[in-house]
């Protein structure tokens, strides 16, 4: 998602932050979980740079992300989502992998 | 799959009430707009609004309906007190997204040769795209100030005047507001947002008036051909988009009515008894974000008035910028209707719809007591915008709604597809509109094409008798996010 809405690069040290999040089923899950890290945009100004999936769950994820600042020089906003939302998510497993759809607001 | 439509007459459609549905749907549109509406899944999601508890009369489209999340875009639904529900996703991510016209002295003759001048003076003081924070950073005290004042906060600040309530729904400020129940997250969005536009489809126009179809209605709301308009198309930005996800989230556990737990057809509508903490919550918080937009949207009007002075060199006398009317998109609010007969309280929600009051009602201000409300429906920005008159069928069929817009007839990529290889902007320029915008991505998704003939909306609107045209608007200068 992150790869999606911003372009450019940031030398200056990445910040970890942890996160948990709870849901109602995977679905829900990924919604609120995309939703964390569009929040760390969208409110802290955070560009999220990498992560690390701890433990996952239906109903429970843990994952470390490394952040750095947003910085309007060096880095430039190419599709500004708003809102993750709920319509028509699919989330599920196909053989080997998983799948999700999940539709945006822009 | 396609929603079983009855054909009723030139402008009316019905979807039966089957399966779940509460009440029948009532769809307005026309011949030329309803097999594209067929094609999608917005009278699926106006079926589904159907089945909700409390709702009461018909689940209504309006002609500029497309699909949206859980509510269809340009749906209205009105919700019995005591049974009813609230619901974030009948309101929209963008609480009040709404518009405001301003009418000048000026005519298009005399600023035509100025507009790339005038364009780009907007465009560089306007705080406009994506995540754009403009020069008003707001502390706790004022933003919770703002959140239950709404215009009226900009104007003690000095943005505008006290006339320019008075021609604002609900005077620029939602009762009930209450700034306690917002999180922190959506108080922290909201602090540097104030006067700025945004993205997406929100835009600032210059017009022309190129055509007045009832002359005395348009001398009542001062318009009059030739005139140049300016038209301002925002809403909440970032506060109420995280308002509407906080308790979209927390409400996707409540998929209940009074009368107990029910089936969701779709979780983006997610709701809470009108009459329970949480639905009383939302509707606190969503009136702090209603007000928000209606303060942004009045500092802006100023914004551009206080531009254009400086950038034509004239005082305000000759530029004589006056606020017509703001109107809200995205709302939901109690109102008095009439029900079988009976005049009773609802709460309305209006997802990509206009209020439009007739003649006569008693919320109108004094200056259009006579002519009714002026409901401004913008068109994309290579056709027309309109101006209509509220009218008394509105009351009747649609609780007092009419369109919104011209609506959406591509996706986002359909219509970023479709201009591959073509320059959006040389286009409008050939066509005598001047755009000015953060690079060419959002053009390119916002191209006239990308939505439905707004005139043949506006057709359907004024045939069914929810309003009637008063004039019609065409661009010559737009800057956008």
């Amino acid at each position: 998602m992150m790869q999606i809405m911003v372009i450019g690069k940031s030398h200056v040290k990445t910040r970890s932050v942890r996160l948990t999040v709870t849901g109602d089923g995977l679905s829900d899950l990924m919604v609120r979980w995309l939703g964390e890290v569009l929040y760390l945009l969208a409110g802290e100004k955070q560009v999220v740079t990498d992560v690390v999936i701890e433990s996952i769950s239906p109903s429970r994820l843990d994952a470390t992300l490394k952040t750095v600042p947003f910085d309007p020089n060096l880095h430039e906003i190419v599709c500004e989502i708003k809102a993750v939302t709920y319509h028509q998510i699919q989330v599920a497993e196909r053989g080997d992998r998983w799948e999700a759809r999940i539709v945006f607001d822009l | 799959m396609r929603t079983k439509l009855e054909k009723i007459d030139k402008y009316h459609w019905l979807i039966p009430k089957a399966g779940a549905m509460r009440v029948p749907g009532l769809v307005f549109s026309s011949i030329e707009l309803i097999e594209a509406v067929q094609e999608e899944q917005s009278l699926i999601q106006l079926a589904n609004v159907a089945t909700l508890p409390g709702i009461v009369g018909h689940a209504v489209a309006m002609p500029d309906i497309h699909w949206g999340y859980g509510f269809p875009i340009g749906g209205v639904a009105a919700f019995d007190l005591d049974e009813g529900i609230v619901s974030p996703g009948g309101v929209g991510y963008d609480i009040n997204c709404g518009c405001r016209l301003m009418t000048t002295r000026l005519k298009a003759d005399e600023i035509r040769p100025l507009i790339k001048h005038l364009v780009s003076a907007l465009f560089k003081d306007i705080p406009t795209g994506v995540g754009s924070t403009g020069t008003i950073h707001l502390s706790n005290r004022d933003e919770a100030e703002v959140a239950v004042q709404g215009a009226a906060w900009a104007v003690k600040k000095g943005f505008g005047t006290i006339e320019d309530l008075e021609r604002t729904e609900d005077r620029g400020a939602l009762e009930g507001a209450d700034p306690s129940v917002l999180s922190e997250r959506a108080i922290k969005r909201g602090k540097d947002q104030l006067g700025t536009l945004g993205s997406g489809n929100h835009f600032l126009e210059i017009q022309t008036v190129d055509h007045i179809y009832d002359t005395e209605k348009a001398r009542a709301y001062s318009l009059f051909k030739g005139q140049v308009t300016v038209l301002i198309h925002s809403g909440s930005r970032g506060f109420g988009h995280q308002i509407c996800d906080d308790f979209l989230k927390q409400m996707t556990k409540f998929a209940s009515g009074r009368q107990g737990p029910f089936e969701l057809p779709d979780r983006q509508l997610a709701c809470a008894p009108l009459k329970s903490d949480k639905g009383r919550s939302y509707l606190a918080a969503m009136a702090c974000a209603a007000n928000y937009a209606w303060a942004n949207r009045q500092i802006l009007m100023h914004w551009t008035q206080e531009i254009l002075l400086k950038a034509l060199s004239i005082d305000p006398t000759e530029l004589g910028m006056k606020l017509l009317y703001d109107v809200c998109h995205n709302i939901a609010k109690e109102e008095r209707h009439i029900v079988d007969g009976n005049k009773v309280s609802l709460c309305v929600h209006r997802k990509g719809a206009t209020r439009a009051l007739p003649p006569g009602h008693l919320l109108l201000p004094g200056i259009y007591r006579n002519t009714g409300q002026p409901v401004l429906i913008p068109g994309d920005m290579g056709t027309h915008s309109y101006v209509l008159a509220g009218a008394e069928e509105a009351m009747l069929q649609s609780f007092g709604s009419s369109c919104h817009g011209a609506g959406r007839l591509l996706s986002r990529s359909q219509a970023t597809k479709r201009a591959r290889g073509r320059s959006i902007r040389r286009e409008l320029e050939d066509q005598g509109i001047f755009v000015q915008s953060k690079g060419n991505k959002t053009l390119n998704e916002e191209m006239p094409e990308a939505y439905k003939n707004v005139s043949q909306v506006v057709a359907a609107v004024h045939g069914a008798g929810l309003a009637s045209k008063v004039a019609r608007l065409r661009p010559i200068g737009v800057i956008k996010g």
